[in-house]
Formats: C-alpha cells, sequence, structure tokens
C-alpha cells in the first residue's frame, strides 16, 4: 500500500510533469525542423497514469490501429527508463518514402518495397523518438541510452507482445502526441510509457525541476 | 587501460568521431578490414574519407544524435552498409562491401555534454547470404528452378492489386503436359523430370524478364504476363505452344513427342480477385483439353463486354 502511494502522482506534480513536457515537445518540434529538414507540428502530449493492465485498452481505443499500421518501438534506459511506441497508420506514399529517405523511390525493387518502407519508417521513427526522449531527458537533467528500434504491425498479437516487459500490477505514465509533417499526408501518435522505477525517480526529478524556480 | 585492451579485441568495428565528423580513432577491427590504412583516415572529416557517406541520411542521423543524444542505427536493409570494408573469404563472390548494421551514438563528456561520437558496425554478411539462401529456397521450385506455387500466390496478388489500382492490363497463362501420365508410366519418372525441366527451359527463353512464371502443380504451369492484354497473350501463348510441339525431347536415347494445354485470362474492370482470374484460367485449360488439347483457349465471361 505504501508503495502505491509512493507512485501517485499529486495534482501538483501533475502540472508540473505536464509542463515539463510541453516544453520538451515544443523546443523537439523546432530541432526536428533543422534535422530531419521537413516541417513538423508535435500536439502538446496528454498525459495519462494509469495501471499497466489497462494500457493496451488505452492504446487501442487512443490510437487508431489497423492491420496496415506501422508500430515503432524503442526502448531507453537509464534513471528515466520505458518505452516510445510509434504508430503510423496508413501504408506510406513511394513519394514520402523517398523525401524522408533521401533516396529515389524507383530505386526500390518492388519485391522489397515492404522492407524499404519498413526501413525508412525505423530510420525516421528513430529521430522523433530520440528527440521527443532527449528533450525530455535534456530537462530533467539526465541521460539515457537506446534500444534500436523495432518494427512491427497493428496486429493485436504484435501489439500486445510490446507490453509484456511491463508487470502488470504497476503503474505507467502514457504520454500520447500527435504528429504531423506540414506539407506532407503523414501523421501518427507517439505513447512514452515509462517503467515502475522511473515513476519514483521522476518524482524527485520533478522536486528538483520545480527547485530551481523557488 | 582495460577497455583499450576490450577495444582492440572486440568482434566490433569501433570509429569514434569528434563533433565536425572527423575521425579521432578507431579499432584494430576497423584496420585489419579497410581498403585504406588506419594513419590515412585519422583526422580525416569521415566523408571525405568515405564518400559514399555524402548522404542525406547519414548527415540527418548525424544531426541527430548531435542534437538529441539520441542513437542511430542503419540496417543493412535499408543501406547494405556504412563504411566499405572488405568481405571475408568465403562471401566475397556474393558481396562487393561486407554487409553492416552500424550503430551511431553520442560520445559526452563528464559534465553530460556531447563531445563526439562512435560509430559501431556489426558484420551481418554472413545472416544476409544465409537469409538470401532460404529466401531462393523459399521461393524456387527444386526440380525446375523455376519459381514454385507459394512465389506465384504471392506475386499474382501483388500484380493484381498494382494493375487493378493504375487500371492497367495483365494476363495470366496456366497450361499442363498431355497425357503426362503415359510419359511417366512408359520411359519412367527419370525421363518424366527431363521432360519437366526441359519444358520449364524452353518456356522460359521464349518470355520477358517481367514476366512471372512458376511451377503450378505436377505438370502444371502458370504465367503472368503483366501489361499485356489478351490479344498479345494468345500470342504468346500460342508460341509456346508451338515450340513445345516442335521441340524434340530426347534424353539418353528416349523420345516422346511431347504438347500442351494452355488457357488464358486477362483483367479487365469486372476482375473482382486473383482467384477469378486463375479460376477464368482454369476453365480455359479444361476447354483446350476438350476440345482435344495441344491448344489455347480463352473463356469470355458474361460479364465482359
Amino acid at each position: 500500500m505504501a508503495e502505491k502511494s509512493m507512485t501517485n502522482f499529486n495534482e501538483m506534480e501533475k502540472q508540473i510533469l505536464q509542463e515539463i513536457m510541453n516544453i520538451a515537445f515544443g523546443s523537439a518540434s523546432g530541432d526536428l525542423e533543422d534535422v530531419i529538414d521537413v516541417s513538423i507540428v508535435l500536439h502538446v502530449p496528454e498525459i495519462n497514469i494509469l495501471p499497466i493492465k489497462q494500457l493496451p485498452e488505452y492504446m487501442k481505443k487512443s490510437v487508431e490501429l489497423n492491420e496496415s499500421s506501422t508500430v515503432i518501438e524503442e526502448k531507453f534506459w537509464g534513471e528515466f527508463s520505458g518505452s516510445a511506441i510509434l504508430v503510423f497508420p496508413e501504408n506510406l506514399s513511394s513519394d514520402l518514402l523517398s523525401i524522408l529517405s533521401g533516396q529515389d523511390s524507383n530505386s526500390f525493387d518492388t519485391s522489397d518495397a515492404d522492407i524499404m518502407e519498413k526501413g525508412i519508417l525505423l530510420e525516421i521513427g528513430n529521430i522523433l523518438i530520440g528527440a521527443c526522449i532527449g528533450k525530455i531527458t535534456e530537462l530533467l537533467k539526465t541521460v539515457v541510452t537506446y534500444t534500436p528500434p523495432q518494427a512491427s504491425t497493428g496486429e493485436t498479437e504484435d501489439f500486445d507482445h510490446l507490453l509484456e516487459d511491463y508487470q502488470s500490477e504497476n503503474t505507467a505514465i502514457t504520454l500520447k502526441t500527435f504528429f504531423k509533417f506540414k506539407e506532407h499526408n503523414l501523421q501518427g501518435n507517439l505513447i512514452i510509457i515509462t517503467s515502475h522505477d522511473s515513476i519514483l525517480w521522476l518524482k524527485t526529478a520533478l522536486d528538483s525541476f520545480l527547485e530551481a524556480y523557488r | 587501460m582495460m577497455s583499450d585492451q576490450i577495444i582492440s579485441m572486440v568482434d566490433i568495428g569501433i570509429i569514434t568521431l569528434d563533433k565536425d565528423l572527423t575521425i579521432t580513432d578507431c579499432n584494430n577491427w576497423i584496420e585489419f578490414r579497410c581498403y585504406q590504412k588506419k594513419a590515412e583516415i585519422i583526422n580525416r572529416n569521415i566523408i571525405e574519407a568515405f564518400p559514399n557517406l555524402d548522404k542525406e541520411w547519414f548527415k540527418t542521423n548525424c544531426r541527430s544524435v548531435l542534437k538529441f543524444g539520441n542513437y542511430a542505427f542503419f540496417s543493412q536493409k535499408l543501406h547494405e552498409y556504412c563504411i566499405p570494408l572488405k568481405v571475408s573469404g568465403k562471401f566475397r563472390k556474393e558481396f562487393e562491401y561486407m554487409q553492416q548494421n552500424c550503430t551511431l551514438a553520442p560520445i559526452r563528456d563528464e559534465k553530460k555534454k556531447i563531445i563526439g561520437f562512435f560509430l559501431i558496425i556489426n558484420d551481418v554478411s554472413d545472416i544476409i547470404h544465409y537469409e538470401k539462401k532460404l529466401v531462393r529456397m523459399a521461393n524456387i521450385d527444386g526440380l525446375t528452378g523455376i519459381h514454385n506455387r507459394a512465389f506465384f500466390d504471392k506475386r499474382l496478388k501483388e500484380e493484381f492489386t498494382r494493375h487493378k489500382r493504375y487500371s492497367r492490363i495483365m494476363c495470366i497463362i496456366l497450361f499442363d503436359i498431355d497425357y503426362f501420365k503415359k510419359v511417366n508410366d512408359s520411359l519412367g519418372h527419370q525421363y518424366g523430370d527431363f521432360i519437366l525441366k526441359q519444358l520449364a527451359k524452353l518456356v522460359k527463353e521464349r518470355i520477358r524478364d517481367i514476366d512471372i512464371f512458376a511451377r503450378y502443380g505436377g505438370e502444371e504451369y502458370v504465367l503472368i504476363l503483366p501489361e499485356t492484354d489478351i490479344k498479345e497473350g494468345l500470342i504468346v501463348a500460342e508460341s509456346i505452344r508451338s515450340i513445345i510441339e516442335c521441340h524434340q525431347f530426347l534424353s539418353n536415347g528416349k523420345y516422346m513427342p511431347i504438347k500442351i494445354s494452355l488457357g488464358i485470362s486477362s483483367i479487365n474492370e469486372n476482375s473482382e480477385n486473383p482467384e477469378t482470374l486463375l479460376k477464368e484460367a482454369d476453365e480455359a485449360l479444361y476447354l483446350s483439353k476438350k476440345n482435344g488439347r495441344n491448344m489455347v483457349s480463352t473463356i469470355v465471361s458474361e460479364n465482359k463486354r
């Protein structure tokens, strides 16, 4: 019971968390433009604190998943650790693929088109995730390391598999943002899930963040 | 230093760079496999030392790692390799350069400030070699060397969708060997196998590279002709029929005249799915059989104008 209360956030802490995310995502979208040379809009993230076991339900409801969705997952660890899950809802056009990859789409062999699309989404997804996590950790004055991104589909088994590493009795913080590439028809959702240990650390990090303004 | 010993021993390539992309160091692994000497690449800009990296994908990821402190992963699937390195012996025939999965990650000082990065190179040439071999094995018919049924089913679906989407024309030809059982029964299965192989070879010589040719079943074959209308398809089918009829299938002194029956169907605005296209070709093939074999048939479906 004592454990549970420690992982509960009070209103004040929730507000600080929201504020940190607003700053982080704001500066991430600015920097992303410099890095990938494509204008991108990152919406203010929506923060939710909920038990892990409710996550699959939450994800299915809040993200429009279908069979042709591509899901990119990347784990990060350090004092702040968890998973970032990026959902691209539809197949990408070959024009957009060549813009994102800087490669001529005609050079893609049709039989390899799926593999190429997956590869390009992995690379672009990795940068998007890196930008968001990078900015959050920068504000919280910590550093994380990453696992290589993995791609899967929006099919239920694939998606449930992503949550296997989290113990069901724990709490998760989800940060959901919606992003859109300005001049192109590409949008998606980014969900960040943190582990139990990170929540305890996050509370202290929030305190010291606030301390700087007192 | 212990870490120096480890770095010089590990079975991965490591290159360190400063923030301006100048190579500051590399391990023995790189030195052994690189076409240039270590002294020639140290203190040089990596893009200058390896001009193949003068690409947006590489520069974008460098910017990202420096700005966000994330890791960048370059897959073999997308790039084949980052740095041109020598391939180990037995894969030399297959690949020009070592196939690599690479990681680019930041190096930070004590204050966690990013001062440069390192590139890690994993040799995946053997994995890619076996992967390609497996894909080949899964798609090729062992006896005839042409594509198998599984590959055909997959490609038919893809080609059908593509042709429907862009309102393009396309034909499929289904054919089988007339009285093949008699061939096996009278001249033996070895001769039968010879016929199956020889026939595949003859058809392959006649068709274009873009056509998809597969063994559909025992003595049944199928052809997908993209960008081909029924008129042109009929010409191809008839010429295949005639090539087989005129060929002398002679092996170890054994000989038997071989003839085939063919059915052809084409995609149209009423084609619902790949299965209907195949069904129409099958019905046409049945028509050829019924009407005396050694001929090409097509059915005009009621829906067609």
